[in-house]
């Protein structure tokens, strides 16, 4: 699987080359500021691009923005965005095409590689990968005409739907609930039938629908 | 006066014996010193320091011989000459503005500017041009009189009349005149040599001699008639303003008046500092500040009042002159500069002329003498004329109250901004470096950790446990870092703006929140920041008292100030008095010289109108409106 990085800190840069080489991936190229990051996002077109926020040389949101348009250029190229702080506005400039193949994590999230590599995965392979923090930001953030719906949730329920919006499938649902696949399905059921959401069979459009539904409750 | 006692015995015999000898060695040094002027003025000239303090040594003899010869004693009035050059670092030595590898050369320039501005120096050059031509001959006059009567003495060998009885005792009295005189003449000569090779000006009143009376009154009298030449250079300038003034607003040559009335201000300076140089009068110059540089805006034109134009230059011009014109310190000043040259006539020329005029119209001895006396009396009012002139001028050219304070508030102005401009740059700073330092190295700690997890395998699982503690507790440090920074600098902000940071607070709020912003460009980062936080406060106020259900925020820019109104549908009744949240905001936008209105009926809706005044800056364009 092949990745592009791009990364301006050094000791990150090269954390991330090692901890991605380690599993299997080959790195197309790694670049250091928004404008190298763009022409090589078009240029080798990768499986999944690994992408820091903040590059030179500006030091604003050059890596977002080059992201942003790498996905105008080549609609549904995957790519997952890293950052040492997560702002619902970029979470949402990032999901806003619909498209899938996304991802937006904190850097701490390479800690636990196993599941940081499967967020990797899951984006190149078009799925979703929402940091836990933006989750829990879009569940503060309800209004309190939404919020009463969600209260008529379990507390089990309200752990299942989080994770689905972090873009997480079902049999990762269980295994991280220790629970068995049929008991997500009936809370992931349940959950769609108090929030009076239609059941959507793809995983993608799953969270979609719900980080919509998390997100309009305040219109 | 502490000559000491008259000396008697023979001391005095031997000062009598002597002194006609000194005298003609006193006039041989004051001739020798006369050739020596131009070498001086020369070396000083080109700061040969050696030179000088070589050429200083008779000067010291003279007042060693006048300690000694006249006794009278004359202090040395020296400045240390000497002084040592420390190496900066990078091992090179400073004098003024330049650096110099040579600790010698800095040193011998500094030696040589601190000579020449040695008022010592001064005074050495002017007395070895004055004494041949005053000194010296009071000094040889006890042997020109001996020696003239020695040879009326000795005229009748050559040449015997009927008169020789007459010139024989016309010579001897002559020689006895020299022989007695010689000593006072000597003592005369100290004096007029203490005159001039003393340190310090003498302290005027009653104390000083009346030749140095009279010489100041002199110098008062010269001093009026270089006040009136400038004063007649002033008429000159004023009518030159005046031209300028009509071809700046009539025929738009804009930039001439600025021009006019600057090189005016400068003769006025250079009157204020002649005055206070003669310890007349002290007045602060009165002028305001000039403008600031035209900025460009974001469309890339110079805005000036409501005109924009292509160019930095025709704004520029037209800021200065309207500078120059609104500024009151300019009105004065002309009206100083016409009305000066009569003043100066009546108070200065006019008693110079009448003296004159005496002496020309009133012919005889009795015209003489009345000539005379007005002279004297001209001398004696001098310094009091000038102090009247003086007075008069502070009168016009000194700043009025409220200029003093004009300048004093521009100057407050300036340093807060400097002051929360470089706070707020700091603030940045330790984001940046908080971002690119702390938690980045945090992370890679975490990343380190993991593999050692990962090496570790199966085995030692208590090393495994202490590595997944660690990198728990680099998670932790990296959370509580998030929050700090978000406290300090919020890194949205300095990502993307103002704008975008505020539809951030808006997303992450609980209630709904519609943000419409019309901003051409981007506002700076002190005043940014503070439109940030003073919305967030708002938001959180709008939560928490009013019950709202809607919050609309509005971000534009009209009239050189950022205005941002936030209205809430809430109950309203928000007393600026009683609210903390409202007086923090207060307090916010004071910083930067905003202003709060607060408008809360009972039963809303509740708006808050913030304005700040900044200029926005830089391309970057942030336009749009929608609900979020």
């Amino acid at each position: 699987m092949r990745v592009v990085l791009g990364e301006d800190q050094y000791l990150l840069r090269k954390g991330l080359t090692h901890l991605l080489e380690d599993h299997g991936f080959e790195l197309a190229a790694v670049v250091e500021t928004g404008p190298d990051l763009l022409s090589a996002l078009l240029q080798h077109r990768p499986d999944v691009a690994l992408v820091d926020v903040r590059l030179p040389p500006t030091f604003t949101d050059e890596g977002l923005q080059a992201a942003l348009a790498a996905r105008r250029e080549v609609p549904g190229l995957p790519v997952l965005v890293l950052s040492q702080h997560v702002e619902q506005l970029y979470a949402r400039e990032l999901l806003a095409d619909g498209r899938g193949g996304i991802g937006y994590l904190l850097k701490d999230r390479v800690f636990d590689d196993d599941t940081f590599i499967d967020s990797v995965r899951r984006v190149a392979s078009g799925g979703t990968a929402m940091d836990p923090e933006v989750v829990s930001q879009l569940f503060q953030s309800m209004g309190p005409a939404r919020a009463q719906p969600l209260a008529a949730l379990t507390a089990r329920e309200r752990e299942v739907l989080a994770l689905m919006a972090e873009g997480r499938s079902n049999a990762a649902i269980s295994e991280r609930m220790s629970l068995s696949d049929s008991a997500v399905s009936k809370h992931a059921a349940s959950i769609f039938a108090k929030l009076d959401l239609v059941q959507s069979t793809s995983d993608n459009r799953r969270v979609l629908a719900v980080i919509a539904y998390l997100n309009s409750s305040r219109a | 006066m502490s000559d000491g006692t008259r000396p008697h015995g023979a001391s005095w015999r031997r000062a009598l014996r002597l002194a006609p000898v000194r005298g003609v060695a006193l006039a041989a040094l004051g001739a020798a010193g006369l050739l020596l002027v131009l070498p001086m003025a020369v070396a000083l000239l080109s700061g040969a320091v050696g030179t000088v303090l070589r050429i200083r040594r008779l000067p010291v003899l003279r007042r060693r011989l006048a300690a000694s010869w006249s006794r009278v004693e004359i202090p040395g009035p020296y400045l240390p000459h000497s002084s040592e050059a420390r190496a900066r670092e990078g091992g090179l030595y400073r004098y003024g503005r330049r650096l110099y590898a040579s600790g010698s050369t800095a040193r011998r320039k500094r030696g040589a500017r601190k000579i020449s501005r040695d008022p010592a120096t001064a005074r050495d050059l002017w007395w070895l041009l004055l004494d041949p031509f005053v000194g010296a001959p009071v000094a040889v006059l006890p042997a020109a009189l001996i020696g003239a009567g020695l040879a009326g003495v000795a005229s009748p060998l050559w040449h015997a009349g009927p008169g020789s009885a007459f010139v024989v005792g016309l010579g001897l009295a002559s020689v006895s005149t020299g022989i007695a005189a010689g000593p006072s003449l000597i003592r005369l000569h100290g004096y007029w040599t203490r005159l001039f090779l003393r340190a310090g000006v003498p302290a005027a009143g009653g104390g000083t001699r009346w030749w140095l009376r009279l010489w100041r009154q002199v110098q008062t009298v010269g001093a009026a008639c270089l006040l009136c030449a400038l004063a007649v250079c002033g008429l000159v300038l004023a009518a030159l303003q005046l031209i300028a003034a009509v071809f700046s607003l009539v025929f738009g040559l804009v930039p001439v008046l600025a021009q006019a009335v600057l090189v005016s201000r400068r003769l006025v300076n250079l009157w204020r500092e002649l005055l206070r140089h003669g310890g007349l009068a002290d007045i602060a110059e009165p002028y305001r500040q000039p403008p600031p540089a035209p900025v460009q805006g974001a469309d890339g034109h110079y805005a000036y009042g409501r005109t924009l134009h292509p160019g930095p230059l025709l704004p520029s011009w037209l800021a200065a002159r309207r500078w120059v014109l609104t500024d009151p310190a300019t009105w004065r000043d002309l009206l100083w500069l016409l009305t000066n040259p009569v003043v100066a006539a009546v108070l200065l020329l006019g008693p110079m002329a009448s003296v004159l005029a005496i002496g020309l119209w009133w012919s005889g001895p009795a015209g003489f003498a009345a000539a005379l006396l007005a002279a004297g009396a001209v001398l004696r009012a001098a310094p009091y004329t000038l102090r009247v002139q003086a007075r008069w001028c502070a009168l016009l050219l000194a700043p009025t109250e409220r200029s003093v304070l004009a300048r004093r508030v521009h100057q407050l102005a300036t340093t807060r901004a400097e002051a929360t401009g470089v706070q707020a740059a700091e603030l940045l700073r330790i984001e940046r470096d908080l971002h690119d330092g702390a938690q980045t190295r945090l992370v890679a700690i975490g990343m380190s950790l993991r593999a050692i997890e990962k090496r570790l395998g199966s085995e030692q699982p208590e090393l495994r446990a202490m590595a997944a503690e660690a990198r728990e507790n680099s998670s932790a440090a990296l959370r509580e870092l998030r929050s700090l920074v978000r406290g300090v600098h919020p890194p949205v902000l300095a990502e993307r703006g103002l704008v975008d940071a505020v539809r951030t607070l808006a997303l992450a709020h609980p209630l709904t929140v519609e943000v419409t912003a019309d901003l051409q460009g981007r506002a700076q980062m002190p005043v940014a920041a503070c439109a940030y936080f003073s919305v967030s406060e708002a938001l959180t106020n709008s939560a928490k008292h009013s019950g709202a259900q809607r919050v609309m925020i509005d971000l534009r820019h009209r009239a050189g100030a950022l205005r941002i109104t936030v209205t809430d549908d809430g109950r309203g009744g928000a007393d600026p008095a009683l609210g903390s949240g409202i007086r923090g905001i207060q307090r916010r936008l004071a910083t930067f010289d905003g202003l709060l209105d607060v408008a809360s009926p009972p039963g809303g809706p509740t708006t808050l109108t913030m304005e700040l005044p900044c200029v926005l800056s830089s391309a970057r364009t942030s336009t749009s409106s929608g609900k979020d």
